[in-house]
């Protein structure tokens, strides 16, 4: 039995669909990842999982019983927000205890278990100080242990990440994934970085424009994308059409399909017969070389891995296209 | 902005603020505080304070205070439920009813007491009404001294824990609120362990303001205080019975009180509020998920917004009923516009509102110049300077209105530099002086906001532009501060227009206001008169508060 299930889920603010006939399961203890560009709408649904905003239409099930119209404090549906929400008028110990207190948990209770759950996300040693002077990071990692310690059957994750900067992101992205798997608890997380939900999640659903474009496994998403959106909003793939894919690469595609071709599968080689493009930009990024290469016009992008860059290139190089793959993926 | 050296127009300025601060804060206060420690054989000490200390200002000094503490508690609890039901429940015309808030806040004092006193007098408009629906007349209900007075002090105070709380809960990030609900808590439980804690700063702040505002309230002990005495009153009366020495005791007493509660207030201020916000996208409409409007709340909402209008509505009333006292039955009257009439044939009678104008435009100039002056040598000059100035210019804000007045009547009653040499009590400018003094720190404050809030980088921009200083600040700085100035100066004008706390020691036969002549017409049983004039004072600030509201958002956006 699934652990949450979203049946036919829509939703209009005043007239204007946000979500449109949205469909998932989500299994016992799995971290499931929706992400999608900004504004299609997965705040709305995670606040309506929590019971904060109502659907339009459908039904939402939580361990197989219909919540729907439940009210969030009957749900026992932990959230961690983006901005942290912590308490301010509380100490981080408070805000742990909080949802314990709430449920009139005994004293020695509300102490052992907040005691228990500071010690795992690291923060034991800052259980009597104020919450505004934690840093970003340990304010987020307060936030999910207020959650985590009231034992939720799920737990919804808005952006968790997006206010940390870029180190400390890893780091608590890590930690994170490191408590979710300890505690077992079922996981909705919300993102705009697919590079996050790949990274993180058992299975993603890509959401744009209110309706789920494809789900899966990380690998089966961003090695097979189900259209052109998914192609590149989670591999950054390149995308030829009919004539282009046959010029370039002799292959020959429907007229209203695209070749999909992943960055890392294609690369510039330096050959004087054959003059496909001309490298307009080369980008060093540490572990890989990041070539732009102009096609008659069409970009075209290219990561390779330092080590198998074995020419030197520079900016204005006339340069052929060679393919690292012998599969053909199409979208429509 | 800043440097260490002065130039010539800037001595200028420094000259103006020493002269206003010294003249008319410092030695008004030095005068008043060494009348009191004179016994009047030339003798110095605190005779005066133990002769004061008789067991009339000690009851006096009681209930002043224990005045202030009931409109604090009582105000406080309505403008905590009016703010919740206008944020937390779902209520249609929301803007309208906030915004019926103003009328209170913007209503002279004076009109304000005198509205209740028609309304809720054993003879007034309700009773009238209330006879006419039940047909007989025991209901007849006795409405003066402390009721009076509180009902009075809660209409005026609420809206200020209303405004308080608002902009409280405006900062508090909805998902504080989520979260708690999703961590179990119910809607009960909510609102007292994360909202109301939060708003607690904000309700100590209004706290401190409507206790220091209600130790300095005259207008509505004096008219319905009757054989009640409170410390403004006292001081009021032995300064009519010629007492100065008492007089200036309790009024050292009254003051001393007052500042202790402002300077708390300016402590908790900058110390205690909570940094509510956070990055990320705070959402901050707290009914957004109920669909439903709420029925009890906006029956709750319409009833007090009733009685925000209704003593508005009172004074209309009377004020188009022919002459006459408040022992008699309204209802039966017919309508004249005889009031109006009156006042704008007969010159005597056009006098007051004349003088309430040209006075208030008067005390608007002063403070213009001196609020401006200060408020510039604050934001240029170097700290501990700056502290100075601000300080005392700050000062007369925590001092009573009649106090003030006190201090400038002993300070002034002979030739004096300050005063050109010639005694002004009894003279016109004294008036438009004393709200000049009450008001400064007004100006002073909104002219600092603007100063803050411009970025330093501006001025030398347009220097290195090739700009001169006086270029710079016409075309430049000026534009920029001006909505902050005008908010302020309307404000002065606004406060002056009605101002009758001071006036009422300050005034003679000639200098008349409105507010003194409104108080001499109920005194002789003319509620017409005393009604009409207080429409059209009550009508000149609600134009001056539309006005202001308009021509900001426009001077704001436009820039
Ligand atoms: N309470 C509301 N009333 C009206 N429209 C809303 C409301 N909440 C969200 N919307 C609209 O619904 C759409 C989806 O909003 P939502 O917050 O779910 O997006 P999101 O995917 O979380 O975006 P982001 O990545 O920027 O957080 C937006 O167009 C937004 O303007
Ligand atoms: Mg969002």
């Amino acid at each position: 039995m699934s652990d949450l299930k979203i049946h036919n889920i829509s939703k209009e603010f005043n007239g204007t669909a946000v979500l449109d006939k949205i469909n998932l399961e989500i299994n016992q203890g799995e971290f499931f990842s929706i992400v999608g560009p900004s504004g299609c709408g997965k705040t709305t649904l995670l606040r309506i999982i929590a019971g904060l905003e109502f659907p339009t239409d459908g039904r939402i099930f939580i361990k197989g019983i219909d919540s729907t119209s439940m009210p969030p404090q009957k749900r026992n549906v932990g959230i961690v927000f983006q901005n942290y929400a912590l308490f301010p008028n509380m100490n981080v110990m408070e805000n742990v205890a909080y949802g314990l207190k709430v449920k009139k948990e005994s004293r020695e209770t509300i102490l052992k278990k907040t005691s228990s759950v500071l010690e795992k996300v690291l923060l034991s040693h800052k259980a009597g100080e104020k919450v505004s002077s934690l840093s970003g990071g340990e304010q987020q990692r307060v936030s999910l242990a207020r959650v985590i310690v009231t034992e939720p059957d799920l737990i919804l994750f808005d952006e968790p990440l997006s206010n940390l900067d870029y180190s400390l992101r890893q780091e608590t992205r890590n930690e994170l994934k490191r408590l979710q798997r300890e505690s077992g608890i079922t996981s909705v997380y919300v993102t705009h970085d697919q590079s996050e939900a790949l990274a993180l999640s058992d299975r993603i659903a890509v959401l744009n424009q209110g309706k789920i474009q494809q789900q899966g496994k990380p690998e089966e998403i961003y090695f097979n994308p189900a259209n052109s959106f998914v192609s590149k909003f989670i591999s950054h793939s390149n995308l030829f059409d009919s004539v282009l894919s046959k010029k370039l690469f002799n292959i020959e595609i429907n007229n209203n399909q695209k070749l999909v071709i992943l960055q890392e599968e294609i690369k510039p080689v330096k050959s004087t017969e054959l003059k496909q493009g001309v490298i307009t930009e080369i980008l060093f990024t540490g572990y890989a070389y990041e070539f732009t290469i102009s096609v008659d016009g069409n970009i075209i992008k290219s990561m390779q891995p330092l080590n198998t860059v074995l020419e030197n290139f520079s900016k204005g190089n006339e340069v052929g296209l060679s393919l690292l793959t012998d599969k053909i993926r199409v979208v429509e | 902005m800043k440097k260490k050296k002065f130039d010539a127009s800037e001595y200028f300025l420094l000259f103006i603020v020493l002269f206003f601060s010294i003249g008319y804060i410092l030695f008004p206060l030095y005068t008043l505080v060494s009348s009191a420690l004179n016994d009047g054989n030339g003798n110095f000490g605190f005779s005066n304070f133990l002769n004061a200390f008789t067991k009339t200002t000690f009851q006096a000094a009681i209930n002043s205070i224990l005045l202030s503490l009931i409109t604090v508690a009582l105000s406080g609890i309505t403008g905590l439920v009016f703010a919740y039901i206008l944020h937390f429940q779902r209520i249609r015309t929301k803007s309208f009813f906030s915004s019926l808030l103003m009328i209170p806040l913007a209503t002279p004092p004076l009109i304000g007491v005198v509205s209740f006193l028609f309304l809720l007098n054993e003879k007034g408009l309700l009773a009238n009404l209330l006879e006419l629906v039940f047909k007989h007349n025991e209901l007849s209900f006795k409405f003066d001294g402390w009721s009076a007075i509180v009902i009075v002090h809660v209409y005026s105070f609420f809206p200020l824990f209303y405004l308080f709380t608002s902009s409280a809960l405006k900062r508090i990030d909805s998902n504080l609120i989520d979260a708690s609900y999703s961590l179990g808590a119910s809607k009960t439980l909510t609102f007292f362990k994360v909202i109301l804690p939060l708003l607690i700063p904000s309700v100590v702040g209004a706290s401190l303001i409507t206790f220091m505002a209600s130790m300095a309230s005259f207008s509505a002990p004096f008219i319905f205080g009757g054989s009640e005495r409170f410390l403004t009153t006292e001081i009021y009366f032995a300064k009519i019975n010629g007492d100065n020495s008492l007089a200036s005791s309790i009024a050292v007493l009254l003051t001393i009180i007052s500042i202790i509660f402002f300077i708390l207030l300016r402590r908790y201020r900058t110390g205690k509020l909570f940094d509510i916000r956070h990055k990320g996208v705070p959402r901050t409409d707290f009914s957004s998920h109920r669909s439903q409007t709420s029925i009890s709340g906006t029956i709750i909402i319409s009833l007090f917004s009733l009685m925000l209008i209704l003593p508005v509505f009172t004074l209309l009333y009377l004020s188009f009923i022919p002459e006459g006292s408040l022992m008699r039955n309204f209802l039966s009257e017919s309508f004249t516009p005889e009031n109006y009439l009156k006042i704008f044939s007969e010159p005597q009678f056009f006098e007051p509102f004349y003088n309430s104008l040209m006075m208030s435009l008067i005390a608007v100039l002063i403070t213009l110049i001196a609020g401006i002056s200060s408020a510039y040598l604050i934001a240029k000059v170097n700290t501990k300077f700056k502290s100075i100035i601000e300080n005392i210019v700050s000062i007369p804000y925590g001092i009573p209105g009649t106090v003030i007045a006190l201090s400038l009547i002993l300070s002034f009653n002979k030739p004096v530099l300050f005063g050109a040499f010639t005694p002004l009590v009894g003279t016109f400018i004294i008036i438009p002086l004393a709200y000049s003094i009450r008001n400064i720190p007004i100006l002073m404050q909104s002219s600092m906001s603007g100063f803050y809030s411009l970025d330093p980088s501006l001025e030398e921009a347009s220097f290195s532009l090739g700009a001169g200083k006086m270029t710079t600040f016409g075309k430049v700085i000026f534009p920029l501060i001006f909505p902050s100035v005008l908010n302020g100066a309307l404000l002065v004008f606004i406060n002056s227009a009605g101002e009758f706390v001071s006036t009422i020691l300050l005034y003679s036969y000639s200098t008349k206001t409105i507010s003194v002549e409104i108080y001499s017409q109920i005194r002789m049983y003319n509620t017409g008169a005393a009604a009409a004039y207080g429409m059209l004072l009550f009508a000149v600030v609600m134009a001056v508060v539309y006005v202001s509201r308009k021509t900001i958002d426009k001077s704001i956006t436009g820039i």
